[in-house]
């Protein structure tokens, strides 16, 4: 076994074996749902009788915009959560203990990110098959093949993404009390920078353009528009400019320069960011290790 | 032959000097102790010696190899174990697993992982811990551990940074007794910095670290010679008075007499032996070396 797939698999039993952090990194899920579905659902089934035809399925597009949502986010949370690892291992000087074997830095570092990458998949996975789920169990439609590869897809995409932003973030966090601190701050941002939690439309225009630079929030827009797109005919018909204010309005879609970004530019977009993030964090990691 | 060769290293963090142009070497095979007070600029050097840090200048050679160069630094990674002062296993793995994973970072087959982790139980004695949570062991057994990880490469040098702080006495000795049963047994050398003055007296070599700088080097001995006086230490009868030609330095009831050798003390005793309640005599020890050099350097 090579040394970084060594690295790798002690990486993850040290995330798995800390049961209350793993059970922490669930309830934070179930809650997001539960808070989701008791006060803000009722607002936005409202919000979208007024705009669409009055039917059944309004339940359901708005259950799949907050499930693309909430999926988008559990990547950053998640991988930020593995990378708690990283920082008590330096906290602790248990990095020293690596650092004097003959793995490379950047076999250290890869391993760090390899782990959080699997991590954040496998807990992205779960909470993915809970989602689909929830949402047959509403009323909805299970995803057709083709839709899910695509999920799939961009659901890796959201994770590699995530490792590489949380790891340039963890790299200039020295101590457990500021990244815990980090931590619930990115927790908390994060729902209002992938508009998961209020819906862009209501945001000033200034925040609007932040959250549509934000790499993560592209993740959003491709899952909202593969869970949304068969319900979305569905609750407004041939209505075809008030789904559009509506895909604008609730981040489904974002408008840049006058033109509608295609779900290819936001992909290429998330893949940018990972490859910019990915030499920054190289070029950091490389620094700090000299 | 040399295991480690350090010539003139300096290392400053911006303007503060932590290490001024020191030179010393570790003869292969022995026990070698490096003292100093905290802030003396030991940690440093050791952090050098492993490659966790980059001298500002400077020269140094561990294992045959010049450090600061890539393949250099792999070598010298090889070549070392270490125990640092920190407990630094993994909490939530056993101790087989935590050394486990720390083998396969050398690249060791399972074939080879297995005799090398029956040579460090073999001295280490794990059976009883081998399956227990790091988490849950005791601040001896988890040493026992730290140790058996630092071994499991089989290295050629053994860096121990205060191994025995904070253990209770049997646990100490455990440690000591095993670490010198290797060093006898595998020719390795040891690097030890240590707070405890004892474990360094059966140093072939020590070196003492004042303020960046190496203040005294030589055999415990030698030191001894050179920076602690033996003494004698008397109380007098009740109201028994000190001969006017001998001169002592008087500390509350007790008198203290400075030899140049204990064997002084028997003319000595002979003489006071009319005016004696009871007596002491003291060997001159490391800690009044360290003691001493410290003080010297604040006066």
């Amino acid at each position: 076994m090579s040394a970084l797939a060594n690295f790798v698999i002690r990486n993850n039993k040290m995330f798995f074996r800390n049961r209350m952090q793993v059970f922490f990194s669930v309830l934070s899920i179930i809650i997001l749902i539960g808070l989701y579905a008791i006060f803000l659902q009722k607002l936005q089934v409202d919000s979208i009788a007024e705009m669409a035809k009055q039917n059944a399925a309004i339940k359901t597009l708005v259950n799949e915009w907050m499930i693309a949502g909430v999926l988008s986010i559990i990547p950053v949370t998640s991988t930020l959560g593995a990378y708690s690892l990283y920082v008590q291992d330096n906290e602790r000087k248990i990095l020293y203990d690596f650092l004097t074997t003959p793995m490379s830095r950047h076999t250290i570092q890869f391993s760090y990110m390899l782990s959080a990458f699997q991590i954040g998949l496998f807990m992205t996975l779960i909470a993915f098959i809970g989602c689909e789920i929830f949402l047959v169990a509403t009323g909805g439609e299970w995803l057709s093949f083709t839709s899910l590869l695509k999920v799939l897809g961009v659901l890796v995409l959201a994770v590699f993404l995530s490792s590489v932003m949380m790891f340039f973030f963890t790299l200039i966090i020295k101590n457990s009390g500021t990244f815990s601190a980090f931590t619930s701050i990115v927790s908390t941002m994060i729902g209002f920078l992938c508009g998961v939690y209020v819906p862009m439309g209501v945001l000033p225009v200034f925040v609007q353009k932040v959250v549509e630079i934000f790499p993560i929030s592209h993740t959003t827009v491709l899952l909202r528009q593969l869970f949304m797109e068969p319900t979305l005919p569905t609750v407004f018909g041939n209505m075809t400019a008030n789904k559009e204010s509506y895909m604008l309005a609730f981040g489904g879609q974002y408008k840049v320069n006058g033109a509608i970004l295609t779900m290819a530019q936001s992909t290429g977009y998330v893949i940018f960011a990972i490859v910019v993030f990915t030499l920054i964090s190289l070029v950091i990691y490389r620094l700090k290790n000299k | 032959m040399n295991a480690i060769e350090v010539t003139n290293l300096v290392k400053t963090y911006n303007d503060k000097v932590a290490v001024n142009d020191i030179s010393f070497t570790v003869e292969e095979g022995s026990f070698f102790a490096f003292l100093g007070a905290n802030g003396a600029g030991k940690s440093t050097t050791i952090e050098i010696l492993c490659t966790l840090r980059q001298a500002t200048t400077g020269e140094v050679m561990v294992a045959g190899q010049s450090l600061g160069t890539l393949k250099g630094n792999e070598h010298i990674r090889r070549s070392i174990g270490i125990v640092f002062q920190q407990n630094l296993l993994d909490d939530y793995l056993t101790v087989y697993e935590n050394i486990r994973h720390r083998g396969r970072f050398y690249q060791q087959s399972k074939k080879e992982f297995e005799a090398n982790y029956a040579f460090v139980n073999h001295y280490l004695k794990l059976d009883d811990i081998a399956h227990k949570r790091y988490e849950k062991l005791s601040g001896g057994q988890r040493r026992r551990a730290d140790i058996a990880r630092a071994l499991i490469h089989r290295p050629h040098i053994l860096f121990l940074d205060e191994p025995t702080t904070g253990l209770d006495p049997q646990t100490r000795r455990f440690v000591w007794n095993a670490v010198r049963t290797l060093c006898q047994e595998t020719n390795m050398t040891i690097f030890l910095t240590t707070h405890y003055m004892e474990e360094a007296a059966v140093a072939d070599k020590i070196i003492i670290m004042k303020e960046g700088t190496i203040v005294a080097e030589g055999s415990p001995e030698s030191l001894k010679a050179a920076y602690a006086a033996d003494e004698l230490i008397i109380v007098l009868k009740e109201d028994a008075e000190l001969p006017a030609e001998l001169h002592a330095t008087k500390i509350g009831e007790r008198y203290h007499f400075q030899l140049e050798d204990t064997r002084d003390a028997l003319p000595l005793l002979l003489k006071l032996r009319p005016y004696i309640a009871s007596f002491e005599v003291i060997k001159g020890s490391l800690d009044d070396v360290f003691i001493r050099l410290n003080e010297e350097r604040r006066v």
